[in-house]
Formats: structure tokens, C-alpha cells, sequence
């Protein structure tokens, strides 16, 4: 006697939860453009190395006699898996089944499901594809009371940001908890016209007054602008593609650090287009985005985020194979000036750079906290003094290439709070306290207005102070550390890399990880 | 189809730079936007022709505001 009975018991549940929520319900997803859970994680992980945890928890019927007649599986599919060689914990919500809703789950599973990858140290990707914990209202009936909202695992949940890497993938229409699910990660994606994340459907919306479709409500564009997600895509594929990248630039844990990997660009290959890349013309702008490119290691730059708060764009890259997060400013974008927006991008990047122990290199070319009645409208001040705080709190190895401007407070940015920054300028950086022109109106009014020609007085001081202005004159003071020249960027920041590596430390970060 | 290009910054129209009834593709300049003492180029991000512009130069927008409304 063998127990062989027994494991083809156990193979006949497997195959019906391969079922998913059953032929019909799995047609009409797959007819909306959309993957089942299980080609979702297929789609994500490297070939065969799924090893599904709980494969046949779910909800099975039997008759009198104790003859299983059917089994629905519970709405999550979970287990490890490796990405690119690495282990990673996945967890997918299957929308067959109750619409991806709670109810049609079961608590343990999700409990595990939620909690295992901070619990084992390994990163965690969430392929979010239902609505909030409470599932329907019909619960009540069933339940027959109703109850505190909670989610006992949340805490948990929200405190794995400071354990372990999160990436969140919004698959479908998500709302309450899922949105919230999407939302509590360090990197977030949605797909272009099939997803959709909102705190409330349009059901719901509508019994509030407002008739909306799902679109309208809650589009990736919509999320991608605001910075509720990081990044929107056009196909399932794509999300895939850019978790798996993110995660190529982060260690397990927090408890490590990120490797380097072979690196085939010369740490010292210099770029001749850097040397013309700034206009001598102060009013005219330049792309940023080749700048970075050119610098950091060939094919590695990643960039997060943007399609919101474009006047800083972040980003990963690796210099020599180091992995390291860029910040940098994009003129075209009011200059390259910190709105509220930028403020809030540029927070999570540095929280995400101090959490995991990236050193940071930021591309500077800020004129300032963006002003004008709009600007303090959107309560520039309040979030820009938020970044100020999330620069100035982090530790991790800092690198400034100040490119052209760094004026007024938003100009701190340009260092952190580790006593290991470095600032090297191009010979187009200026900086001050205050851009020559608005502030000569405020400081020489008196001068100004006396003189028999206040027009010439004006440029005849402008042009005495902007005679100042050269960066030589700085360093001559050594209020920089270098003036480089800029095709040699390149060899500057792997160096840079290589003396931050032995500085980085592994740890939970100082602050719970907000996301 | 009627689209619209739009100011991707507020500020001050300086310079138009297409007139109607001209094509214009991806990348193509529109206008020149002040803004943070700056001239930004707001470039079209469809191809189309210039049907109609919304505003002229010299006057203050906001950003999102449609500069200008493209025909197929």
C-alpha cells in the first residue's frame, strides 16, 4: 500500500483550482485584454520557477458523503519564485473568483501572502487585480453583523516598505484596499485602458452625484500624472518587464546591499557632446534626459515616474556596474524650478535611495521653488520644505553635478546630509542665494530709483554682479570642491561610486519608509 | 479629429511659431512659453494642421491651457 490515493486526491484539487473562477468568467476576463492570474505570474517570473504556496486553499463543495464535487480556488494565487536568478515572493489576486473582492479569500492566505517576503527578507510583487477588503456589502447578510474596519495585517503590511523592496502592478479596475495595495510599494505601474485604481468605484461615485466611467474615474493617465503610480505601460508585458528592471537595482532586504554587476562602459569614456550640451544663451533650455544617459553606464538608465512633477525626473542607473538613483532637473519643465509636485516625486526617490542604500547622484539645475500666485496656490512651500527635509535627513553617499543653476532654498537640494557629498560644477553653473536679476529690483531700489536713468542704473548693477557670478570665483573661495570638464562627467561619478559602495549601510532606514 | 496642444508650463506666450494652416509633426516647435525667466518650447506631440490658435502672443496661460487646435 502506497499513498498513492491520497496524492491524486491532492492532484484532482490542483487541476480544479488551475480552473481559476471557471471557463465562462475566465473568457470574459482574457476577452477584456487581460491575463489570468497564473499567465500573470508566468509573465513575471523566470521560466519554471514558480513554487505556488497554499495551490489548494479555497472553497471546496462535498457532498454527504464526503465526495469533493468541486473546488473554487481562493482569489490568490502566492508563492516564491526567482526573477532574473533572484528570490522574490508573488502574489497575484485572481479576478475570476469574486471579482478579485476579499470574500473570496481567505484571510490566512492573504495574511501569509502579505506578510511572507518581509518575513523572509526577499522582495515582494503584488499583481493587484480586485476591490477592497469588505468584498460586497452582501457579506453583511451572510455575516449577519457588521464591524470595525481593519485590516489586522495592515500594520504589517506598511511596515514591510522598511524591510523589503515592493513593487505593485494594477492590473485590472482596483479600489479600496486594492488601490491602497497598488499604492503601499516603492514602485508602482497600471496598464494603459485596462486598469483602472480608484478609492471608490464608479457605482459608489455615482450615489455621490457624479456619473463617470471607470476611465474617467481613474485611468493609469489620470494616476500617472498625479503620482499616485509611478509609471503607466501599454501592455501587461511591459509592467512585467519594469518590475523585474526595478528590481534588478535593489538588494533583497534592507538587511543587504546591492551588488554590482559586470559592467562592459569604461568607467572613463568621456562625451565630447557635454561640452556644448548647456547653451551660453541663460534664457535658452536643453534636454537633460541625454545628459544622464551619456553618463551613466551604457543601457542602464531606468527612469520612474515621468509623466508627473516633471521638472525633477528621478531614475535608476549604475555607474561601473554600482547602482545608484539619479535625480535631475529638466529645464523645459519651468526651468528645472521645484514645484509641489517635484517636491514629492524628489521625496520619494531620496526615501527610496536612503531605504535601500543607493548612493544618489542628483543633475542640478534648479532657479528655485517655483513662484507666482499658482505655485503657492498648490502649496509650493509646504512640500518643498518636505524634500528639503528628506535630502537633508539622508545619509547615503551624495554626488551633485551642478550643471547650471542652484538658486534660493530649493537649492539646497544639491547636497544631503551625509558628510560624505561631493559637488562637481561644470563651468555653466551659477548659484546665489538669489538670481541676479529679481533680486537687484529689491536690493538696490533706492540706488535705482535716485538715478537720473533707473533703466541703465539697473543694468549697469546687473551687470557689475553678473560679472561676479563666475563658478571659477567660488572655487577660488574652494566654495565648491571641483570645477570639471563636463565630457569627463562620466569618469568623476564611478569614481564616486566606488569610493560610496564601502559607506553604504544595510539597516532598516532611521524613518518608517511613508509611501 | 479637433486636438489640442497644450501649454506644458504656465506662463507668458513669447513667440508663435506656426500659423494656421500649417502641418506640424512630433517634436515640431509651436510657441515659446516664459516662464521662470526661461523660454520653453512647447512642441507639438501629434501630427496635424493648425486650425485654429487660442491665443495670441503676449498672453498669459496656464499650464494644461490648449494653445492652439489641430485637424487631421
Amino acid at each position: 500500500m502506497t499513498w498513492k490515493p491520497e496524492l491524486d486526491e491532492l492532484e484532482r484539487r490542483r487541476q480544479l483550482a488551475l480552473e481559476l473562477g471557471g471557463p465562462d468568467k475566465t473568457a470574459r476576463h482574457k476577452g477584456q485584454g487581460k491575463l489570468t492570474v497564473r499567465e500573470r505570474v508566468a509573465g513575471l517570473v523566470d521560466a519554471g520557477s514558480f513554487e505556488e504556496v497554499g495551490s489548494i486553499a479555497g472553497f471546496p463543495e462535498y457532498d454527504a458523503k464526503g465526495n469533493l464535487m468541486g473546488l473554487t480556488p481562493a482569489n490568490i494565487v502566492c508563492g516564491r519564485a526567482r526573477v532574473d536568478g533572484r528570490t522574490v515572493f508573488v502574489t497575484g489576486d485572481d479576478f475570476t473568483v469574486r471579482g478579485g473582492a476579499n470574500d473570496g479569500g481567505l484571510r490566512d492566505k492573504f495574511a501569509y501572502a502579505e506578510t511572507w517576503a518581509r518575513r523572509w527578507r526577499v522582495p515582494l510583487v503584488r499583481l493587484v487585480d480586485g476591490t477592497g477588503g469588505g468584498g460586497s456589502v452582501k457579506h453583511l447578510e451572510t455575516l449577519g453583523r457588521t464591524y470595525l474596519p481593519d485590516v489586522p495585517v495592515f500594520t504589517e503590511v506598511l511596515d514591510a516598505l522598511s524591510e523589503v523592496p515592493i513593487v505593485a502592478l494594477g492590473l485590472g479596475s482596483v479600489a479600496g484596499m486594492g488601490a491602497a495595495r497598488v499604492c503601499a510599494s516603492h514602485y508602482s505601474v497600471m496598464v494603459r485602458g485596462t486598469s483602472q485604481l480608484f478609492a471608490a468605484g464608479p457605482p459608489v461615485v455615482a450615489r455621490a452625484g457624479q456619473n463617470v466611467t471607470k476611465e474617467e474615474l481613474g485611468s493609469s493617465s489620470i494616476h500617472a500624472k498625479n503620482g499616485t503610480i509611478d509609471d503607466d505601460v501599454d501592455r501587461e508585458a511591459e509592467a512585467f518587464a519594469r518590475a523585474r528592471r526595478f528590481l534588478s537595482y535593489l538588494p533583497a532586504s534592507v538587511h543587504e546591499l546591492a551588488g554590482r554587476q559586470p559592467s562592459n562602459d569604461r568607467p572613463d569614456r568621456t562625451a565630447e557632446e557635454l561640452l556644448s550640451a548647456v547653451p551660453r544663451d541663460a534664457r535658452k533650455v536643453y534636454r537633460m534626459r541625454p545628459i544622464v544617459e551619456v553618463v551613466v553606464d551604457a543601457g542602464s538608465w531606468f527612469e520612474i515616474g515621468r509623466a508627473w512633477g516633471k521638472s525633477v525626473i528621478t531614475g535608476l542607473a549604475r555607474l561601473d556596474g554600482w547602482p545608484v538613483a539619479v535625480l535631475a532637473s529638466d529645464p523645459y519643465h519651468y526651468g528645472g524650478a521645484w514645484t509641489a509636485d517635484a517636491s514629492r516625486k524628489a521625496i520619494r526617490m531620496v526615501d527610496l535611495a536612503q531605504t535601500f542604500q543607493l548612493p544618489v547622484v542628483h543633475f542640478v539645475d534648479i532657479p528655485g521653488f517655483l513662484i507666482g500666485k499658482e505655485a503657492e496656490a498648490s502649496g509650493v512651500m509646504r512640500f518643498g520644505t518636505q524634500a528639503l527635509a528628506a535630502v537633508r535627513n539622508s545619509t547615503v553617499p551624495w554626488c551633485a553635478i551642478m550643471v547650471r543653476k542652484a538658486f534660493g532654498m530649493a537649492g539646497l537640494t544639491q547636497r544631503n546630509g551625509s558628510l560624505a557629498f561631493l559637488r562637481y560644477a561644470w563651468p555653466s553653473a551659477q548659484w546665489g542665494s538669489l538670481p541676479i536679476a529679481g533680486g537687484v529690483e529689491a536690493a538696490y531700489r533706492a540706488q535705482i530709483e535716485a538715478a537720473p536713468d533707473p533703466a541703465a542704473k539697473r543694468a549697469e548693477i546687473e551687470a557689475k554682479l553678473e560679472a561676479l557670478q563666475s563658478p571659477l570665483r567660488t572655487a577660488e573661495a574652494f566654495g565648491v570642491e571641483e570645477i570639471i570638464d563636463p565630457r569627463r562627467t562620466r569618469s568623476y561619478l564611478c569614481r564616486f561610486a566606488e569610493f560610496a559602495a564601502p559607506l553604504r549601510q544595510p539597516g532598516r532606514p532611521h524613518f518608517g519608509y511613508r509611501p | 479629429m479637433a486636438r489640442n496642444v497644450i501649454a506644458p508650463v504656465a506662463g507668458r506666450v513669447i513667440q508663435c511659431l506656426v500659423q494656421s494652416g500649417e502641418m506640424v509633426a512630433p517634436d515640431t516647435e509651436v510657441a515659446i512659453v516664459e516662464a521662470m525667466k526661461m523660454h520653453i518650447p512647447v512642441v507639438a506631440e501629434q501630427t496635424g494642421r493648425v486650425a485654429l490658435w487660442l491665443v495670441s502672443e503676449d498672453s498669459q496661460v496656464a499650464e494644461g491651457q490648449a494653445l492652439l487646435t489641430l485637424q487631421d
